[in-house]
């Protein structure tokens, strides 16, 4: 629903602006750096392998060079079931790695809760997330289309999944095109059941068009800005996956997104996305930012053809 | 406070029950062209230097000792009428002024009406006419009410593209926009760009910012109040305009010669029309425009009976190939009786209805989306004026309202399998009861005061919610319970006095002091999380979980005229103290959320500002000049660690100056500059990056407001050119017709209408700060008006 009301306000913004002569253009502002603060990006999965958390400082800004890393910090994750996961960071570039001892040992199991302990410069931090079930993938499918309200002609996909029955399931459908994670604000693609929002009363029925539909990227052509190309070409390889996601999990990517694609008309005030993170001290002012997820994962992939 | 007050209106009331022995003059005051009664036109006794002004609906009372009277009836303009009269028993006076021709607007009109700024006990009061907001530059050469009231002290806009307008630093949603009584919930088209008010269809426009009269509640900052022209009853008449944006058209005739009259008046955009040669062929079946469409009759029954029933429809449309549609406004129709008890007792009763709502729609086949949201309610007010004798008329009377909010009704199809999302409707119950009185104590000093007693009851059918403790001090509080109630049963109820004070104290025949206080009660409130008003911005009562937000403001100001009023000087200050204010908790969701309770704070406000006001307001060359100096900040537990912050609406400087010159009888020429303190903004101080994605934006301090976006100016200009009066046979034209040439932002500046944080979209980990003009470039524009 709220990316509805996004998407409209989009159109509407666009017709408005257009008509009006309005610009948009890059300028300088002088802004204050703030006050350092950890950053711990820490997301597990119930895929085989290693798990990494990164630990970094916020930067300025407009301060485009590699966060600065926290180092000599200890993580710890522990899952209900009483089992400890050590990570360290052997080679000081502060991703702190899990590796398991034997290569069929996976961290991530369904129903499970996981709780990180972070402990660094005297204070500690933990964050609690369980892994939820995710959808049954039916299928990634593409069609040609023809040029349509400013969308260009070329290929376009869907991904039909059906949410279970139950309400309450959020998700998080990550795409990757030729292999490259889409990253941007407005590639963030969630979903509460099969809408996107609670209340929404779509539970247990496919993901509703515009999840359905949001894999497909945007992009401007590089040779010219005036110019979209078309979210996929014969040739492309495209890859989602579904994180199982818990409903706070689900607000914290809702916001992320809304600080993002923030802009126009209907502009929201910029706020602080939240974080899981508790200070251990109740009496430490110091905060942390960054979400501890915790996902099961499901992957379709497909490449498109003629 | 409130029993100062009553002991004055019982004294009002007395000192009139024991004025005997005296006669009524009474009657209306109508304009001799058009029949059109004339508002606030002033009678005047010289004998003894005393008079009165017509209500809203051109009456005029006036009881006098019997005697010889020379009474004058002045209205700016207009030439003055002389009578002279011998009251021996009651008269009833109906009085037309004639309006002074355009040819002649160099003489100078001497009336007592020019010095109304400093003799009138109303203060914090912006009135313009509507040949001046004619005169004005506008965008796109289309004049416009709204617009030409923010160029007044004291009143603003957070820039281009935002809905409404501010007062004193108060909410868009704080002000009470008044159409022929009935209350309009969005007073924009398009963003703000327009009003809602056809200027053609526009007889009086009044906007009350500060010691506010009792009659008036239920918003907190400002009183808009606007009257439409009844419609000629003389002859047909017929006025209009083709310009960039929009075509306007009224027509206006007597239905029974001076007994019944109606006015009809349209306007639609066709910037779609315009542009359909320009868009490719998956856009060509977009719409996008607005209109709006006033009708009004009225009859004159008979001497003491008058009805007016007036119609109003308006709305904005988008609508890309069926495939997106969205569409909102504002419908009202009132009904108007106005009785004459006895010649000094004036009684009008309306009857209103009034409808916002918007709709969206989206997709298509098996997979759309259908939303509406709206506010409808109705509402009777019944008032009575005793015209108790020249010194005290007294007005009372009541209101009660019945307000329907749907704040949400979604219909949504997912390949096939529909699904209803339906926020509960809330229903409440607003009623109000006032007295008041309009005292002149001696010639310096003269009084306005009065009592209102508000009450809103937030009533079933629905549910009413209990939530309990966030986990921070300003989070989302989570739901704990619900309640069900019956149609009518009341959830919570809350009243409220509302004493209002106001004295006009006369230092000299050209100066004066006037102090107003004022409380007043907002029980339904706009919430809005956007950084400017919009029109999707929902109205929701006060229930069990919002309290209503209570206003204080105490106002004074020092007014005085220059060489025989040629020049008006004034200045006021003001301080208004808000309790309950309604703030946002960081990310709230306020669009389609059933527990849009637990996303609302309570905190205080305050806002304080002097104003300065000076006006040439005679010559070929006039205008005004106006500057305000004001703060307003807002306090919540939790937010901006707890301390206070500038509000969004904040503005430290607003200069506005107005000038027209008069070249000849064909050629006038006027320019407006403003320059205004950019509006407060959050900007990031940090960011951070999680699983691949970037430039994620943090205030680490976690101060709001924390920035201003860049200062604001735009110069406009325009000429306008009168069509030739006389025709080349040396007869004169019957009909009026003039052009006019604007140029809004004459000097092309991209003013900001907010600065956002982004990622560099080919670069994402690379951040920029984007700023938005809406107005990226100059418009120049040209309009033709006529009336015949």
């Amino acid at each position: 629903m709220k990316n509805i009301i996004y998407i409209h306000r989009f159109v509407v913004g666009f017709l408005l602006l257009w008509a009006l002569s309005s610009c948009e253009d890059i300028i300088d502002i002088n802004l204050d750096a703030g006050t350092p603060q950890l950053s711990i990006d820490a997301w597990i999965t119930d895929q085989p392998g290693t798990q990494t958390v990164k630990l970094r400082l916020t930067r300025s800004y407009f301060d485009n060079s590699p966060a600065p890393l926290a180092l000599n910090a200890t993580v710890e994750i522990e899952d209900s079931e009483g089992n400890i996961y050590q990570f360290l960071d052997a080679d000081n570039d502060g991703d702190y790695v899990w590796m398991s001892a034997q290569s069929t040992e996976i961290m991530g199991v369904l129903g499970r809760t996981y709780t990180i302990t972070v402990s660094y410069n005297g204070e500690t931090y933990k964050a609690s997330s369980q892994i939820n079930r995710t959808p049954r993938i039916d299928s990634l499918v593409y069609e040609f289309r023809e040029e349509r309200l400013g969308n260009p002609a070329g290929y376009y996909a869907e991904i039909y999944a059906r949410d279970p029955q139950g309400s309450g399931d959020c998700y998080w459908i990550r795409t990757y095109k030729n292999g490259k994670f889409l990253n941007r604000g407005q590639d963030i693609n969630i979903a509460y059941d099969a809408g996107f929002s609670a209340g929404g009363n779509v539970d247990g029925v496919y993901f509703i068009t515009p999840i359905r539909e949001g894999i497909n990227p945007f992009f401007e052509d590089p040779e010219d800005s005036n110019v979209t190309l078309p979210p996929y070409s014969i040739g492309d390889d495209l890859e989602v996956e579904i994180y199982s996601i818990q409903e706070d999990a689900f607000y914290f990517l809702q916001e992320v997104s809304t600080q993002l694609t923030n802009g126009g008309l209907f502009a929201v005030p910029l706020t602080n996305v939240r974080t899981n993170y508790v200070n251990q001290n109740p009496n430490s002012d110091k905060k942390v930012v960054g979400y501890f997820g915790a996902s099961a994962v499901v992957t379709a992939e497909t490449t498109v053809e003629e | 406070m409130k029993k100062i007050i009553f002991t004055f209106l019982l004294l009002g009331i007395m000192s009139s029950v024991f004025a005997q022995n005296k006669f009524t003059l009474s009657g209306y005051l109508k304009d001799a062209k058009s029949g059109e009664t004339l508002i606030g036109a002033t009678v005047y006794v010289k004998e003894l230097s005393t008079g009165t002004i017509s209500n809203v609906y051109g009456f005029y009372s006036i009881s006098l000792d019997p005697g010889d009277y020379t009474i004058t009836y002045s209205y700016v303009s207009y030439t003055n009428v002389e009578k002279i009269i011998s009251l021996t028993e009651n008269i009833k006076m109906d009085i037309e002024l004639a309006e002074i021709s355009t040819e002649l607007t160099e003489i100078v009109v001497t009336g007592e009406a020019e010095d109304e700024n400093i003799s009138s006990v109303q203060m914090s009061v912006n009135k313009l006419d509507i040949q001046t907001i004619q005169k004005m530059p506008a965008l796109f050469g289309e004049v416009d009410i709204i617009r030409s009231i923010q160029l007044l002290p004291g009143v603003s806009t957070v820039g281009e593209g935002a809905t409404g307008f501010n007062v004193r630093g108060g909410g868009v949603g704080q002000n009470l926009v008044l159409l022929d009584e009935a209350p309009v919930y969005n007073s924009s088209h398009l963003f703000g760009f327009f009003s809602i008010f056809n200027p053609d269809a526009v007889k009086d426009v009044k906007l009350l910012r500060g010691g506010i009269p009792a009659q008036y509640g239920g918003r907190l900052s400002s009183i808009l109040d606007v009257r439409m022209k009844e419609g000629n009853n003389k002859q047909f008449a017929a006025s209009g305009g083709v310009g960039a944006i929009f075509s306007r058209l009224t027509l206006e005739a007597p239905i029974v010669k001076d007994k019944a009259s109606f006015i009809l008046a349209g306007r639609r955009s066709y910037i779609d029309v315009l542009a359909k040669p320009f868009l490719g062929e998956d856009l060509k079946n977009s719409k996008f425009n607005f209109y709006d469409l006033t009708a009004k009759a009225n009859w004159n029954i008979n001497d003491n009976n008058r009805i007016y029933l007036s119609g109003y429809l308006g709305r904005d449309v988008f609508n890309a190939d069926n495939v997106f549609a969205s569409d909102w406004g504002n419908a009202t129709t009132s009904f108007r009786w106005n009785h004459l008890f006895n010649d000094r007792l004036f009684s009008n009763v309306t009857v209103f209805y009034s409808n916002y709502d918007y709709r969206l729609a989206f997709g298509e086949g098996e997979d759309t989306f259908d939303w509406k949201s709206r506010i409808i309610n109705y509402s009777v007010k019944p008032e009575l004026t005793f015209y108790a004798n020249p010194k005290n008329v007294i007005t009372f009377g009541g209101q009660a309202t019945l307000y329907e909010f749907d704040p949400g009704k979604a219909v949504g199809q997912s390949a096939g399998e529909v699904t209803n999302i339906a926020l509960d409707k809330k229903y409440a119950l607003e009623g109000a009861l006032y007295l008041g009185n309009e005292q002149t104590v001696t010639n310096w000093l003269s009084l306005s005061y009065g009592l209102r007693f508000s009450y809103f009851n937030y009533m079933g059918e629905g549910n009413a919610y209990s939530f309990g403790e966030s986990e921070t001090t300003a989070g989302r509080k989570p739901v704990t319970g619900a309640e069900v109630f019956n149609q009518w049963e009341s959830i919570e109820t809350y009243q409220n006095f509302e004493p209002r004070f106001a004295f006009n104290l006369r230092l000299n025949p050209s100066s004066s002091i006037k102090l107003g206080y004022n409380r007043m009660a907002q029980y339904i409130h706009l919430v809005s999380n956007t950084v400017a008003s919009t029109p999707l911005d929902i109205w929701t009562p006060s229930t069990n979980n919002i309290r209503p937000t209570l206003l204080d403001q105490i106002s004074l100001g020092f007014f005085k005229n220059f060489k025989d009023n040629m020049y008006e000087f004034s200045v006021e200050t003001y301080y208004k103290d808000y309790q309950d204010v309604v703030g946002y908790i960081d990310n709230a969701d306020l669009l389609l959320n059933e527990f849009i309770e637990g996303d609302l704070l309570r905190g205080d406000g305050r806002a304080y500002g002097v104003e300065f006001y000076l006006k040439k307001a005679k010559g070929k060359f006039n205008g005004w000049i106006s500057y305000t100096l004001a703060r307003t900040e807002e306090r919540f537990d939790g937010i901006n660690r707890d301390e206070w912050y500038a509000a969004r609406f904040d503005q430290t400087h607003n200069l506005n100056v107005v000038a027209f010159y008069d070249l000849n009888k064909r050629w006038s020429f006027s320019a407006n500059f403003v320059i205004v303190s950019g509006t407060p903004a959050t900007f990031p101080t940090a960011r951070f990056e999680f699983q691949g994605i970037e430039g994620v934006p943090q205030n680490s301090e976690e101060r709001r407001n924390n920035y201003r976006i860049p200062v604001y100016h735009r110069l406009d200009l325009s000429a306008t050119l009168q069509g030739k009066r006389v025709k080349k046979n040396g007869k004169t034209r019957k009909n009026e017709d003039y052009l006019v040439f604007s140029l809004y932002n004459a000097y092309n500046r991209r003013n900001p209408f907010s600065i956002n944080f982004q990622n560099n979209p080919n670069n994402q980990s690379q951040t920029q700060a984007v700023r938005l003009s809406v107005v990226g470039s100059f418009i120049p524009s040209v309009s033709y008006n006529f009336k015949f």
